[in-house]
C-alpha cells in the first residue's frame, strides 16, 4: 500500500485517473445545455461523497468549476427549477422536466452472462426500437425532439425535449413508460379492447393482431408457433383436436373459423372460445417479449431525476457521455466513438491481475496477466472499470 | 354550447355580476347557489340543465373559495364534471361541436371523417386520463399512431371532463381567499345559508380512523386517506384497495362507511353495499387488496423513498403493515436490512 493510500485512503490508480480526467476537463467542450441555469447540478468526486443542489449561470462557469474540482461523475437534473440550488425539493419550484429513458444492461434478460460488448449490442437494439418504433413512430415525436447519448457505461440515455413533454406528471410519464415496455396487458381486457377498435387498428393492438394473423396463417409451418400450441395443449392429440375445430364452419357464417382468424381486423375476437383465448394469451406474451423496450421505469417516471451530463466522463469507464446524432445511431460503436481521442495518443502502463481479452478502439486485445503498455484510452478504461491498476 | 366564460373568475367580472340587477345576472347568482346546495344534498335539481347554466361556475368557485371546505369544492366540481360528460355523450353535441368544445378546454381534438373517429394528441390524452382506472384508459390499449389516439366519443368526453376538473381547480386556486369576503358581501346571506346547510348536512369534513393505527399503513393507503381528507375523488381501484386493506387489518364495516363520508361523491346506500360486497358479507368472496405491482401500473403506488416499500421482498400492502407491526412490537430489534435504497441518479 502506498503512503497516499495509507494516509488518505486514496489509491495511486485513482489519483492518476483523476489527473487524466483533469486533462480532459481542462479543454472540455461542453455542448450548449438547454436552460443550464435552471438545472440542478450534482457531482461525485474521486474522493468523498456526492454533492448536489449546485447551479451555474453558464457553461463557462460550470467548465471552470469542473476543471478545478475534477469530479469522477457529473450529473444534471432532467428538471428545470426556479431555484435549482435550494436543498429542499419543494423550495426549488419545479418548472418542468425532460422525459428521460435510461436503457441499461440491468434490465436486459441474461445480461449477467454476456460480455461487455454483447451487452452494449443488446442495449443498442432496445434503444433503436425505442427511438424509431415507439418515440418517432407511435408517440409521434420528431427527430428534433430527441437527444440521444451513450451513457458512458452500459447503455444509452434518450431525452425528450418537446414542449408538451415538460409539464407531464409522473403518472402521465408512467403511461409512456408502460407503453414502451408493453406493461399492463391482460388477455381478457385486450380482447375487449380489440373489439372496441376503430377501423384503423394501430399501436400494440396492431402488433398483436398482426401476430395473431401470422400465427393462424403459418400454424403448422413455424417452430415458434408449434411451441405455443405445445405449451397450451400439451399433447399432440389435443393440438390436432384444436386444429380440427379451427377448420369447422362458424355457425351462422359460411366460412371456416381459421379463415376469419387469418384475416386482419377485429372480427376474429368475437369468435374466440376458451382454447382460442389461451392461444391468444400466449401470442400476446410473445409479441410483448419480442417487441418491448427494456427501460428503467423509475427513471422515466421521475420528474426530479439527475442524469449524466453530456460530454462528461463516466467515472467507471473513462468513456464520454457521448451525444449521438440519429443519422449516426446505426453505425455508432461506443468502444470506438466514445473514447477520448487525446488519450489514445499516449501510452500508459497497467498491471492486470489476470489474463484479459476484449476489443477496444477497433483493436482486439489478448492481454496477459502482469504489466502491459497500452494506448491511454484503453488503459483508462481498464483502470476505471477496475480490471487493471496503473503502475 | 360551453364557452370560455366558465372559468372567468376575474374579480371585476364577479363584482359586476353581483352589482347588477339584471334578470339574467340574478339567474346566474341563483344558479350558483343552487349548484352548491344541490351538490351538498345530492338534489337532482342543481339548477344546471343546459350548458348555458354553467355561466354560474365562476361565482360558485368564489363562494367555495370563501367557504374553504375541500369536500364541498370537490363535490360541486365533480357534479359539473359529470354534467359535462353526460352532455357530451347525450347526442345533443355534433362531432364538429365536440371539436370546438375541446378547444374551449385548450385541447385540440379532431374528428376524422373518413374513419368516423376522434383523434386526441397523445400528450393531452395521458395528461388527463392518467388518474382514471380501468384498462380502457390505459395508453397501451389505445390505437396510437404518430402521436394521435384514435377513439370514440365516450373516451373524448372522459378526456374533456378530466381536463375540466383540472382547470376548475386551477381557477379555484387562482382566487385570492383574502378578497372573497369583500367581493361576496352583497350575497352574504346566501353564503351563510350554504355554510349552515353544510354543517347540518351530515357530510364529514374530517376522516376518522377510530382505533386503527395510521402510522403502520403503507404510503399508498396513507395517500388514499389523505386524498379523501382533501375531498378528492378516489379511483375505483384505490377505493377497493382501501376497503379490502382496512377490512383485513380489522376495521369493521360501519366504521369504513363513516370513513368514506368525506368522499366527494359519497352515497351511503351504494358505499355500504360495495363495502359489504368487498368484505364478503354479501358475497361469496372476501377480497384481498391488489399486489403492489397492480397498484403501480394503475398509478396508485406512492412508495417514493419509503425504505420498506423499496425492499425487494415487499410485494403487497398488507405485507408492509404486518412487517411494521412486528417491528414495532419488538422495538429493541433493529430493522434488519431496511435502509434508504432509492436510486437518485443514473450510472
Amino acid at each position: 500500500m502506498s503512503l497516499t493510500h495509507a494516509l488518505f485512503g486514496r489509491n495511486e490508480s485513482d489519483l492518476k485517473l483523476q489527473n487524466l480526467f483533469q486533462k480532459y476537463y481542462s479543454s472540455w467542450s461542453l455542448p450548449a445545455v438547454d436552460k443550464l441555469q435552471s438545472r440542478e447540478i450534482g457531482f461525485i468526486p474521486f474522493f468523498g461523497t456526492m454533492t448536489r443542489h449546485r447551479s451555474f449561470n453558464d457553461v463557462r462557469e460550470l467548465s471552470h468549476f469542473v476543471s478545478n474540482v475534477v469530479p469522477r461523475h457529473i450529473y444534471y437534473s432532467s428538471a428545470y427549477y426556479e431555484y435549482p440550488e435550494e436543498r429542499v425539493m419543494k423550495d426549488k419550484k419545479w418548472l418542468g422536466a425532460e422525459l428521460i429513458f435510461d436503457l441499461d444492461a440491468d434490465h436486459i434478460p441474461g445480461a449477467s452472462k454476456m460480455t461487455y460488448e454483447q451487452i452494449l449490442k443488446e442495449v443498442k437494439k432496445h434503444t433503436h426500437r425505442l427511438i424509431f418504433e415507439f418515440l418517432l413512430g407511435d408517440i409521434g415525436l420528431e427527430e428534433k425532439d430527441l437527444k440521444v447519448f451513450f451513457s458512458g457505461g452500459r447503455g444509452y440515455h434518450v431525452h425528450v425535449v418537446s414542449d408538451w413533454i415538460y409539464s407531464l406528471s409522473s403518472d402521465a410519464r408512467r403511461e409512456i413508460a408502460n407503453y414502451v415496455r408493453g406493461e399492463g396487458f391482460s388477455p381478457a381486457d385486450l380482447r375487449r379492447a380489440m373489439l372496441e377498435t376503430p377501423s384503423k387498428m394501430s399501436g400494440w393492438k396492431k402488433r398483436i393482431d398482426d401476430q395473431v394473423v401470422n400465427f393462424y396463417t403459418l400454424l403448422n409451418k413455424s417452430d415458434q408457433y408449434a411451441e405455443i400450441l405445445s405449451k397450451v395443449f400439451g399433447t399432440e392429440k389435443k393440438i390436432s383436436s384444436y386444429v380440427e375445430n379451427l377448420n369447422k364452419i362458424i355457425t351462422g357464417k359460411s366460412v371456416k373459423k381459421i379463415e376469419v382468424f387469418r384475416t386482419e381486423g377485429i372480427e376474429k375476437y368475437q369468435y374466440m372460445d376458451v382454447n382460442d383465448q389461451l392461444v391468444f394469451s400466449k401470442i400476446m406474451d410473445s409479441v410483448i417479449s419480442d417487441q418491448q423496450c427494456e427501460i428503467d421505469e423509475p427513471v422515466t417516471t421521475d420528474i426530479h431525476r439527475l442524469i449524466r451530463m453530456p460530454q462528461s466522463l463516466h467515472g467507471k469507464s473513462g468513456l464520454i457521455v457521448k451525444p449521438i446524432h440519429l443519422d449516426e445511431f446505426e453505425s455508432f460503436d461506443p468502444l470506438i466513438d466514445a473514447r477520448v481521442p487525446e488519450f489514445s495518443n499516449q501510452e500508459l502502463t497497467v498491471n492486470l491481475p489476470r489474463d484479459f481479452s476484449m476489443s477496444f478502439g477497433g483493436i482486439t486485445y489478448k492481454l496477459s496477466e502482469g504489466i502491459n503498455k497500452l494506448p491511454g484510452d484503453f488503459s483508462i478504461f481498464l483502470v476505471a472499470t477496475k480490471i487493471a491498476n496503473f503502475v | 354550447m360551453i364557452d370560455q366564460s366558465v372559468f372567468d373568475t376575474n374579480k371585476e367580472s364577479i363584482t359586476l355580476l353581483l352589482g347588477s340587477n339584471d334578470e339574467q345576472m340574478y339567474k346566474v347568482r341563483k344558479n350558483a347557489y343552487r349548484l352548491i346546495i344541490g351538490s351538498l344534498t345530492d338534489d337532482e335539481d342543481h339548477g344546471i340543465r343546459d350548458p348555458e347554466d354553467l355561466s354560474c361556475l365562476p361565482l360558485a368557485l368564489w363562494i367555495l373559495r370563501y367557504i374553504n371546505e375541500s369536500i364541498l369544492t370537490s363535490r360541486t366540481i365533480n357534479f359539473v364534471r359529470d354534467f359535462i360528460e353526460r352532455y357530451l355523450n347525450s347526442g345533443k353535441v355534433s362531432d364538429e361541436d365536440l371539436e370546438f368544445i375541446s378547444r374551449v378546454f385548450s385541447l385540440t381534438i379532431d374528428y376524422d371523417l373518413e374513419d368516423e373517429h376522434f383523434l386526441i394528441p397523445v400528450g393531452q390524452f395521458i395528461s388527463n386520463v392518467a388518474r382514471l382506472s380501468g384498462y380502457n384508459h390505459r395508453l397501451i390499449y389505445q390505437n396510437l399512431d404518430h402521436g394521435l389516439v384514435r377513439c370514440r366519443r365516450p373516451l373524448v368526453a372522459k378526456v374533456i371532463r378530466e381536463t375540466f376538473v383540472k382547470q376548475a381547480f386551477a381557477a379555484y386556486d387562482s382566487i385570492d381567499p383574502d378578497a372573497t369576503a369583500e367581493i361576496l358581501a352583497p350575497i352574504y346571506e346566501e353564503v351563510d345559508e350554504i355554510i349552515n346547510k353544510l354543517k347540518s348536512s351530515g357530510i364529514k369534513v374530517n376522516v376518522d380512523l377510530g382505533s386503527v393505527d395510521f402510522s403502520m399503513f403503507p404510503p399508498c393507503i396513507k395517500e388514499y386517506i389523505s386524498e379523501m381528507r382533501e375531498g378528492i375523488n378516489l379511483p375505483h381501484l384505490a377505493r377497493f384497495t382501501l376497503v379490502s386493506f382496512l377490512h383485513k387489518i380489522g376495521m369493521d364495516n360501519p366504521s369504513m362507511v363513516e370513513l368514506f363520508k368525506t368522499a366527494p361523491d359519497f352515497n351511503e346506500r351504494l358505499t355500504t353495499y360495495q363495502i359489504n360486497h368487498i368484505t364478503g358479507q354479501i358475497s361469496s368472496t372476501e377480497y384481498s387488496p391488489p399486489k403492489c405491482s397492480v397498484l403501480l401500473s394503475n398509478h396508485l403506488c406512492y412508495k417514493g423513498d419509503d425504505p420498506i416499500c423499496n425492499k425487494e421482498w415487499l410485494k403487497h400492502p398488507l405485507q408492509y403493515y404486518t412487517f411494521k407491526k412486528k417491528m414495532s412490537a419488538k422495538p429493541a430489534i433493529k430493522m434488519k436490512g431496511v435502509k434508504k435504497t432509492s436510486k437518485k441518479f443514473n450510472h
